[in-house]
């Protein structure tokens, strides 16, 4: 756990968000984080940490209808100023932390 | 994209998250999810095909149950804790409570990746525990509770002591001990009967409970409506005034005030309503409708002896005192009634009321509440062992966060919490099946059991709940952590270096674990050897010959109102019925007796033979006493052992009545003599003026005291005397049909109708369903305790298959090098089994230990079976010896099919 008070998958949701332009919804980031992370994640797993982060002010969501028809719906979701403050941040102290040590990984 | 048969339509979430989902979720929220859920679902299809995307469903849906109910629990703990949301903070107490939610979480986790053991142990210890709750419940409400009397600890009921027997009184004692006596607060009485209502020109029967005036003051007992009685309403001549029970006032009487000084007919007699009982009646008033005032004339005699009295000693008095005075008073008026009472050995006595209520209910209920506690025990130890097992797996697992930095408590606490986890659910399905079981018993009534109405879940219950919870969470909660304390003695790095397999702790651990079964073992055989008691004894029952066919036989009890035994209109009422039920096409037979076999004696009178007089100060041999009419013995196939039948010539009123008497008393009464011809006195009456008995016949034995033996002392065995000399005025009529003897019974409604329209039809029963009746008790009780005792079998079946499958794959490679040097597959099949059966043989032999102990409890209820009987107890023993050997069979021959070369090359 991070100082800023990160989690893991936290983390890893809002990275996949901005790998979807920083704007989505859940069914794009569950296949986005499957691929990257190369494991099964459930819907009610990532449902719970998108609203876990909106609730700490690092996302911001909206529901549209979708073009299919007006029985469905999707939740997207937008990282805020905030969120994105946070994820430099970490970004900053993890290459920092990594500096000097990822030859050192190679040759174990 | 649709090609593989297409995606059909996603498949729905289980009702269970769709609940969740609907408690949890507002409904804008529920349909975005559900909506993308079905799109990843078409995507998942496309990729994998619908079987896997189906199972992936399932797991999705599972997935949201149990994260949105973690959540739900989390978020406000977490906020009282002074947190935002997540994970920002550490205040001391957000690390507590937050570190308890994530070892639940966690352990949710756990228990949903092995969902099988999971629900193992939460079934089988919420089975023990509703079951045991509910057991409290009952036992708690019909025995411990005092009963609602005032000063009911006082309270006693006084018993007329013949031999072992203990009669009720009669008028005459009755009015001598409240004359006399001055060590009670008072006394007072009541009989009880079935009589026949006529009420706004509806008949119907009504079970009557007649009272002495003083009965409801005795009690304590106020009216909710009216009053109870006054003493001028007990003297002869006084107003017949009845109080009604709550059911009747609003069934029949309208459950209004009019009801007071309304008029009620019972038998022919009219009684004026007074008052009403409260809806909470006591056990004593809770089966009955009418409780009609008792007047009592004079006494001519002693007996007969129908009174059940009741008296509070007075405060303060000691029990031992009043009971000798009882005592005095009986040698005081014996020589009074000398003529009709010569047993001069005979006394009163006294019995604590509760006793005399619940008494024969007690040992059944405590023996069920034994049986119950052993079913948790057992499956409490099968939980301990069942997870010792899996934290000897998880080693490597703990061992890993052990590495990462996780302290030792704090492990021990995360399995801990796993315990707490399942015993919340077993706590929560226990509760559930204690409330149905009770909801049951409720709705069975009185009848079923005294007190059932007051059965209920309330705190008192749910308290010994949580405690049976605790002490069952302490007992296999701790165990497995104790375990893991153990195994951490080597160090984590020992334990990683192992693999999660170090020897000295599985060994340790598979140590507990053959503990653990051995105790299984030891509780389950008690419960066992119960189960096969009464299994025994149930089985004999069974095979008790009731004396009579009663195929195709139906019964009905028919009541004639106001018509008593002797009254000279009687006779034509009941030749007519059997003549007219006889035409009836499809009738074999048809017969009266005013008794009903198995269980129905109508009457046990005290009997005299004039040529062996009882000798004076003995008390009178007393038969079975039973009024019925010649058809009766052809109609149940009874047959005639000597001398004959009632026929025409017992049908004249003579100066003396005929009787016909069973195998059983010829050889009592007269043995290895002919009985026909002898003459009795009866009733008690011995002058020259008493009608005088004459045996005309003998017959087989029919039972009439129940089928097993308990109450058959009363009698030395059953005298028959004719119908037409003996008018009874309620009569069982017992039929023989050619075919279905219940297509009969409206044709027999009929005729019965049109003979006396004021005559009802009650309790219409066949044979075989009056035999069955007098074995529902046991066959309930007997089902009830086998079913529990497989549990326990299984229960520890599982448990030595578990432990011996585990001993076997942990020994594969000794396994594998002994058959690669040449040993033969019997000798390591003989290996294993000798290693299972050892702790079986020790847990047995304790559990036979503790059945010996405890078996001489279900004396009580056992019929023709000791309660050591060593047969059924060396069955018991085989049987749990061979099933134990069956369940090691399959790890052993799993060890003897091992390949050498294979194990040898794994690890």
């Amino acid at each position: 756990m991070s100082r800023d008070g990160l989690g893991e998958f936290e983390h890893q949701i809002l990275l996949a968000i901005l790998q979807q332009g920083g704007d989505s919804y859940s069914v794009p980031i569950v296949i986005e984080l499957e691929e990257r992370a190369g494991r099964e994640v459930t819907q009610a797993a990532v449902f719970i940490v998108l609203r876990r982060l909106e609730a700490k002010g690092l996302l911001r969501s909206r529901m549209t209808d979708c073009e299919e028809g007006a029985s469905r719906m999707r939740r997207y979701f937008r990282i805020t100023a905030l969120g994105m403050r946070r994820l430099r941040e970490s970004r900053r102290v993890l290459l920092r932390m990594w500096e000097g040590v990822d030859r050192a990984l190679d040759e174990v | 994209m649709r090609s593989d048969g297409g995606t059909g339509s996603a498949p729905r979430l289980s009702a269970i998250t769709r609940f969740v989902l609907r408690l949890l979720l507002p409904a804008t929220e529920r349909i975005a999810l559900q909506s993308e859920l079905d799109e990843l679902w078409e995507k998942r299809v496309a990729r994998e095909g619908e079987t896997r995307a189906r199972r992936w469903y399932a797991r999705q849906s599972r997935s949201y149950v149990l994260r949105l109910v973690v959540e739900r629990i989390r978020v406000p703990i977490v906020r009282r804790a002074g947190m935002p949301s997540g994970r920002t903070q550490r205040s001391n107490d957000g690390r507590v409570s937050r570190g308890m939610v994530q070892e639940a979480v966690h352990a949710l986790r756990g228990w949903a990746r092995s969902p099988v053991l999971g629900s193992t142990i939460v079934l089988t210890v919420g089975l023990g525990l509703g079951a045991s709750t509910a057991m409290f419940a009952v036992v708690r409400a019909v025995l411990l509770e005092p009963l609602p009397y005032a000063g009911s600890e006082r309270l006693v009921r006084i018993y007329h002591a013949v031999g072992t027997n203990r009669w009720n009184l009669s008028v005459a004692d009755y009015q001598a001990i409240e004359a006399q006596q001055t060590r009670f607060d008072g006394v007072a009485a009541y009989t009880s009967s079935e009589r026949t209502l006529t009420l706004d020109g509806v008949v119907e029967r009504v079970r009557v409970r007649g009272v002495t005036a003083n009965w409801f003051e005795l009690g304590g007992t106020r009216a909710v409506l009216g009053r109870t009685f006054v003493a001028s309403e007990g003297t002869p001549g006084g107003p017949t005034s009845a109080v009604v029970s709550h059911g009747f006032w609003e069934r029949r009487l309208g459950g209004d005030a009019t009801a007071l000084g309304r008029t009620i007919r019972l038998d022919g007699q009219d009684h004026t309503v007074v008052g009403v009982l409260p809806r909470a009646a006591g056990p004593l008033e809770e089966r009955f409708d009418v409780f009609p005032v008792l007047q009592f004339a004079p006494p001519t005699r002693k007996g007969p002896f129908g009174l059940t009295v009741v008296g509070r000693v007075r405060s303060g008095t000691d029990a031992a005192v009043a009971a000798a005075q009882l005592r005095t008073i009986n040698r005081r008026i014996f020589p009074v009634w000398q003529s009709s009472w010569q047993d001069s050995t005979s006394s009163w006595g006294m019995q604590p009321l509760d006793e005399f209520v619940l008494g024969r209910f007690r040992t059944l209920l405590l023996v069920l509440q034994g049986a119950v506690a052993l079913v948790l025990l057992v499956a409490s130890t099968n939980a301990a062992a069942l997870l010792t097992a899996r934290a000897v797996q998880r080693r490597m697992e703990l061992a890993t966060r052990a590495a990462l930095g996780a302290s030792r408590s704090r492990l021990v606490r995360l399995l801990v919490t796993e315990s707490v986890v399942v015993a919340g659910g077993g706590a929560l399905l226990g509760l559930a099946l204690a409330a149905v079981i009770i909801r049951a018993v409720r709705a069975a009534g009185p009848d079923l059991l005294p007190r059932a109405g007051t059965i209920a879940l309330d705190g008192t219950v749910l308290g010994f709940c949580a405690l049976l919870t605790v002490l069952s969470l302490v007992l296999f909660g701790v165990l497995p952590a104790l375990q893991l304390i153990g195994a951490g003695s080597g160090g984590v790095a020992h334990m990683l270096r192992s693999g999660g397999r170090t020897m000295t702790g599985a060994a340790s651990a598979h140590g507990v674990r053959r503990a653990l079964v051995a105790s299984q073992f030891a509780i389950a055989v008690p419960l066992l050897a119960g189960a096969a008691l009464l299994l025994n004894s149930f089985v004999r029952l069974q095979q008790v010959d009731p004396g009579f066919d009663g195929e195709r036989v139906v019964t009905l009890r028919i009541a004639r109102p106001g018509a008593t035994g002797g009254s000279p209109d009687s006779s034509p009422f009941w030749d007519q019925l059997l003549e007219r039920v006889g035409a009836l096409p499809g009738v074999a037979g048809t017969g009266l007796n005013n008794g009903r076999p198995p269980r129905e004696a109508a009457d046990i009178n005290n009997f005299d033979p004039l040529d062996r007089p009882t000798p004076p100060g003995e008390a009178e041999p007393t038969a079975v006493w039973l009024v019925a009419s010649p058809g009766y013995f052809e109609t149940l196939r009874i047959n005639l052992v000597a001398g004959r039948m009632f026929d025409e010539r017992d049908n004249a009123a003579l100066g003396t009545t005929s009787a016909v008497v069973d195998r059983t008393w010829a050889e009592r009464v007269y043995p290895g003599e002919d009985p026909i011809g002898r003459r009795l006195y009866e009733g008690g009456c011995r002058s020259a003026d008493c009608s005088i008995v004459d045996i005309v016949g003998v017959v087989d034995d029919v039972r009439y005291l129940g089928l097993d033996d308990a109450q058959q002392g009363a009698a030395v065995g059953t005298v028959y005397v004719p119908q037409a000399q003996w008018l009874a005025s309620t009569s069982y009529l017992f039929v023989r049909a050619n075919g279905d003897p219940l297509q009969l019974v409206g044709a027999i409604r009929e005729i019965v109708r049109t003979l006396d329209p004021a005559v009802p039809i009650t309790d219409v029963a066949t044979a075989d369903e009056l035999v069955a009746a007098a074995l529902a008790v046991p066959r309930n009780l007997t089902g009830v305790v086998v079913a529990f005792a497989l549990v326990a079998l299984v229960l520890a079946m599982i448990g030595i298959y578990g432990v011996m499958s585990y001993f076997v794959h942990q020994h594969r490679k000794d396994i594998g090098i002994r058959l690669a040097l040449g040993g033969r597959r019997a000798l390591v099949i003989g290996l294993v089994l000798g290693r299972g059966m050892k702790p079986v043989v020790a847990g047995t032999a304790i559990g036979f230990a503790v059945a010996i102990a405890v078996t001489p409890f279900l004396a009580r209820l056992l019929f023709d079976v000791s309660p050591r009987d060593p047969a059924t107890l060396a069955l018991v023993a085989l049987a749990m010896m061979g099933t134990a050997a069956a369940a090691c069979w399959l790890p052993a021959l799993h060890a003897a099919s091992v390949h050498p070369v294979e194990a040898l090359r794994t690890d």
